[in-house]
């Protein structure tokens, strides 16, 4: 990493599938620099203490607190957000999920969870409830009480593993 | 059963939702639509205020006081204004130079010293002293280290029983008091109650400061516009209204100059119903550095310590009742503590004698309540208020009783429920429930547990060295907080025959943009999803001094209002419609978007050919009908009871007037209700408590979503269960704040939240047009009791009067009961 003369890194990262660019100052967390330089909505900061987990993205395949790892950290690697996962206009089964569960209410912690989820269900991609509980331990809600946060991934799980095949049934 | 299988939402929803004929008829309502504002939500294209972005903007950084209690001798900006990036500062004395002291609802004799940062003393730890205002956040951060403050550490008052003691350290010197206000009331005949009960008990309990921490924090943008001396300003603030006409106060603008804009809300739960310091700061910050937006967000640890909490309160109750289990009579002497500020001070006390005898009929009752400041945090409404307290003190009484008597926890409640056939029921304290059916949601709720197999497997378990216990909570909430409340909506049908509407309130994951949709759609018979529900902007949105998602209330006035404009609507549309079909008014009929003459559904007009005509023809309209398709409603229903109040009552600080005096207006719309029943094990080698099951029956009166009506029954008791069992804000005595972030403070994770299984009864109210009853409040107040009751039950085995008296229930506590048990035996 280049360092420029007021003391910023130049870092390069690959965002959802595409090459990005920026400067960062040693000290910016990744969640900043996603959120400011490139305009990275979905990434919130709830806690300031890698609590919440309303930033979490996937930082070379795993879930990451963004709010916990340097922008320079992330040089040469790959992240990905909740922007990255629905595909020309169709949302990803997870987030289809969510919608038909009534997994979220106000919405802050959703992408968090999102990937957290996104991240269970790549490594486990049958989760038992308690296997789900454990897997989203790292990500607070305060609105839904989690119950339907379940229910959406193993309703996710079951989708990606072809059992349930359109968005509008919820009996699957 | 000690665990029951987790039942699907179709199967708990479906039951009762269409045994009437009103909701049978609903096409819309009554239907668990997927939300219409989810989309956006799940894709991460969010408009909180942190999202926002503009030109020029400016990021600002709050000092905060380390200290409970100083004096404030210098605060000197010079340093910090010469690093590089900071554009402009601004300091308490300053403040209170251009800005107004922060509205107080409490006590309109004392004139509060409190701006919205400190001046001459601080009184809290994370009171603000000063604001900087820089080109990057992180400078700002910087600036605010550079900020030189001289303070004097005063000794803080922390326990509100010291705080009331003559002589003691003052927060407000110029009151000459901490106890800022009491209230006392006697109803019904108390004292010969207790001469001629049967027996008699009295007990201290206590429920402690917490918070329902939307996981968003305060946030705002403020941008003065020094041409025409207007203020915009982005803010996720719960009470749109209230914020208009306070802020307008505060900053001495006309409402009509400022501009106030509520998007995407992170959760409010109340913390966030009027962020005044926030507000302000941000907009003389704005108006000092020539009108350019300045963001504030707060930091969580700066929410945990500022943002505001609820009152601590402590109850010394006493209760009188006969041999059969019959509640005769109770006293409650309280006293709350409600931190720093006259802000809100006594609004838990008064909000919790709004329901004094619960789901009960006790009709002899006095309250005494005290409302204490000290060196804490101000006290904030948080979801239900003072509501958690009121039932946590009602369901651990009639515990109490039914423990004394050896009388079976449900039994005691059959005996003393106010019946069915009693409603409208009057209170002791003045209100008037509507409707509801208290045995039945009990009743019901002992039916899923199963409840006397599940005594049976509880005797068994216990045979067996293991504690299991068993706790019922069975109570009424009140939602929409003063009986009158008004809010505004209006809906406009364009000259393309599409729908949009401007609510007064804000949405804040509450599901009311779906809602209001789905409301639309049913009197105007088209699609909800082709109806757009508009962010709240004060420019746009008819808005009331009431206006807000706050108190319950959405389903009151905010469902009356969308209901009235929808109507008023309809009426244009088909009297127009029967009009361009050369038909009577009578001969047609409304549905798909179309009004079609009765029989000959290929003859109709659609509504974009009746907006077409209203806006671009009017000649075709008929007679004394005006071009245009608005309607805006502002009001409530009139079946509402209760007074309007006063403005006096309203704007100054006289919440305990409200409570006693004569006419009172604070009697909820509706009185929706539930039960409660908590399955517990107690491990009584460590303490730990694992809930095993948690059932949840309640009437809310007709549903409108009944997948958000069970969203909101989930949530909102996993926030009891965390009040329960581990949220405290804990201070040292110095002041200092122990629990300021989610590593000390703790939230139920997904792997505390228990199994819960949810249902219903419906009783419709007769206050709403619909039937419908608050939804967003009431299951967030039965863990407290029922969850302590289960514990009480799981531990008795092992000796007589082991109690829970205060809350969270930690492990730590539980293994101290267990441990005096043991003692007590061995000794």
């Amino acid at each position: 990493m280049e360092k420029t003369m007021t003391g910023q890194y130049h870092v390069r990262l690959n965002l959802n599938g595409q090459s990005k660019e920026g400067y960062a100052e040693p000290r910016t967390l990744l969640v900043y620099f996603l959120r400011r330089e490139f305009g990275v909505k979905s990434c919130h900061v709830g806690c300031d203490t890698t609590s919440c987990g309303a930033c979490t993205v996937l930082m070379n395949g795993l879930p990451v607190k963004s709010c916990t790892i340097l922008a320079v950290q992330a040089d040469g690697s790959e992240i990905m957000t909740t922007e990255g996962l629905a595909e020309n206009g169709h949302l990803h089964p997870l987030q289809e999920a969510f919608w038909e569960t009534h997994a979220l209410q106000c919405g802050y912690c959703t992408p968090g969870f999102l990937m957290s989820s996104l991240a269970l269900l790549n490594r486990n991609p049958t989760p038992s409830e308690e296997e789900i509980r454990r897997g989203l331990s790292g990500n607070l809600c305060m609105c839904t009480g989690y119950l339907n946060i379940f229910k959406a991934v193993k309703l996710a799980s079951e989708k990606i593993s072809g059992k349930c095949l359109g968005e509008s049934s919820t009996k699957c | 059963m000690l665990k029951s299988e987790a039942r699907t939402e179709q199967e708990g929803i479906s039951e009762e939702t269409h045994e009437d004929s009103v909701s049978a008829n609903w096409k819309w309502m009554g239907k668990p639509l997927k939300r219409l504002e989810d989309r956006r939500l799940l894709l991460g294209d969010t408009a909180f205020v942190d999202d926002l972005e503009m030109p020029n903007l400016l990021y600002i950084a709050i000092l905060r006081s380390p200290y409970g209690h100083a004096k404030l001798l210098r605060v000197d900006l010079s340093r910090a204004l010469k690093v590089p990036g900071v554009v402009a500062a601004i300091d308490g004395e300053e403040a209170k130079t251009v800005s107004r002291t922060i509205p107080s609802y409490a006590n309109a004799s004392l004139k509060p010293e409190e701006y919205c940062l400190a001046t001459k003393k601080v009184r809290y730890v994370g009171e603000g002293v000063a604001a900087v205002v820089a080109t990057d956040p992180a400078i700002a951060q910087d600036a605010i280290e550079e900020i030189d403050v001289e303070y004097e550490p005063l000794p803080a008052v922390i326990d509100s029983e010291e705080a009331m003691q003559p002589g003691t350290t003052l927060v407000y010197d110029s009151f000459g008091t901490n106890t800022v206000g009491h209230s006392h009331a006697v109803w019904g005949e108390v004292e010969e109650s207790f001469k001629s009960a049967d027996q008699t008990l009295k007990e201290r309990i206590s429920i402690q400061r917490f918070s329902s921490t939307p996981l968003e924090p305060i946030a705002v943008i403020a941008k003065f516009d020094q041409f025409t001396n207007e203020l915009t300003l982005w803010c996720n603030a719960q009470m749109t209204g209230h914020v208009m006409m306070g802020l307008s106060e505060m900053l001495g603008m006309p409402t009509n100059k400022i501009r106030l804009i509520v998007q995407d809300i992170g959760g409010g739960f109340g913390i966030k119903t009027r962020p005044w310091r926030p507000l302000t700061i941000a907009s003389l910050l704005s108006m000092k550095t020539n009108g350019r937006p300045v963001k504030y967000v707060e930091e969580r640890t700066e929410h945990m310590m500022a943002a505001g909490m609820t009152a601590e309160g402590i109850f010394d109750i006493e209760v009188a009742f006969r041999n059969d289990g019959k509640l005769l009579a109770f006293k409650s002497h309280e006293i709350n503590n409600d931190g720093a500020s006259l802000q809100y001070a006594g609004t838990y006390s008064s909000m919790r004698a709004t329901l004094i005898n619960g789901s009960y009929d006790i009709r002899n009752i006095e309250w005494d309540s005290y409302t204490v400041l000290t060196n804490e945090c101000p006290s904030m409404p948080n979801r239900g208020v003072g509501k958690p307290g009121m039932v946590y003190i009602v369901e651990r009484m009639i515990e109490f009783v039914a423990q004394r008597l050896g009388l079976d926890p449900a039994e005691i409640r059959r005996r003393n429920f106010i019946q069915p056939d009693r409603f409208p029921y009057a209170t002791p304290s003045g209100r008037v429930y509507d409707s509801g059916n208290y045995p039945a949601l009990l009743e019901k709720a002992l039916k899923i547990v199963d409840y006397d197999a599940l005594r049976k497997e509880q005797a068994e378990a216990r045979s067996k060295g293991k504690y299991i216990g068993i706790g019922i909570a069975s109570y009424v909430h009140g939602a929409s907080a003063h009986s009158r409340e008004i809010e505004g909506i209006s809906i406009k049908i364009d000259a393309k025959g599409n729908i949009v509407a401007n609510p007064g309130s804000p949405d804040m994951g509450t599901g009311h943009t779906t809602a209001i949709s789905q409301i639309i759609a049913e009197e105007l018979r088209v699609n909800p999803e082709s109806i757009t529900v508009n962010h709240f902007d004060s420019n746009f949105s008819p808005w009331t001094p009431y206006s807000g998602t706050h108190a319950n209330k959405f389903s009151g006035p905010d469902v009356e209002v969308t209901l009235q404009a929808a109507k008023k609507l309809r009426t244009k549309v088909v009297a127009i419609g029967a009009h361009l079909l050369g038909a009577n008014i009578d001969d047609v009929e409304i549905e798909d978007g179309r009004v079609y003459v009765k029989g000959a559904k290929d003859n109709f007009k659609t509504i974009a050919d009746i907006g077409r005509a209203s806006y671009q023809n009017p000649k075709l309209l008929p007679p004394g009908i005006e071009p245009g398709l608005e309607a805006t409603a502002i009001g409530n229903t009139p079946l509402a009871t209760g007074a309007f109040m006063t403005d006096a009552q309203y704007e100054v600080g006289s919440m305990h007037q409200l409570v006693t005096g004569p006419g009172s207006p604070t009697s909820f719309m509706t009185y929706p209700s539930s039960a409660h029943v908590a399955v517990v094990e107690v491990d009584i080698d460590t303490g730990v408590v694992q809930i095993l099951n948690y059932v949840i029956v309640h009437d809310c009166g007709r549903i409108i979503n009944p997948l958000i009506v069970q969203g909101q029954i989930i949530g909102n008791a996993l926030h009891g269960i965390g009040v329960a069992m581990l949220e405290q804000f804990v201070y040292d005595k110095a002041g200092q704040l122990l629990s300021s972030t989610f590593v000390d403070y703790l939230k139920p994770t997904t792997c505390e939240v228990p199994n819960i299984i949810d249902d219903h009864i419906v009783t419709p109210s007769p206050r709403s047009s619909i039937g419908i009853k608050g939804v967003g409040e009431g299951e967030s107040l039965g863990p407290l009791a029922s969850i302590a009751n289960a514990v009480e039950d799981a531990i008795s085995p092992l000796g007589d009067g082991l109690r829970i008296h205060s809350l969270p229930i930690t492990p730590e506590k539980v293994y101290d009961l267990v441990r005096k048990a043991s003692d007590r035996k061995s000794a």
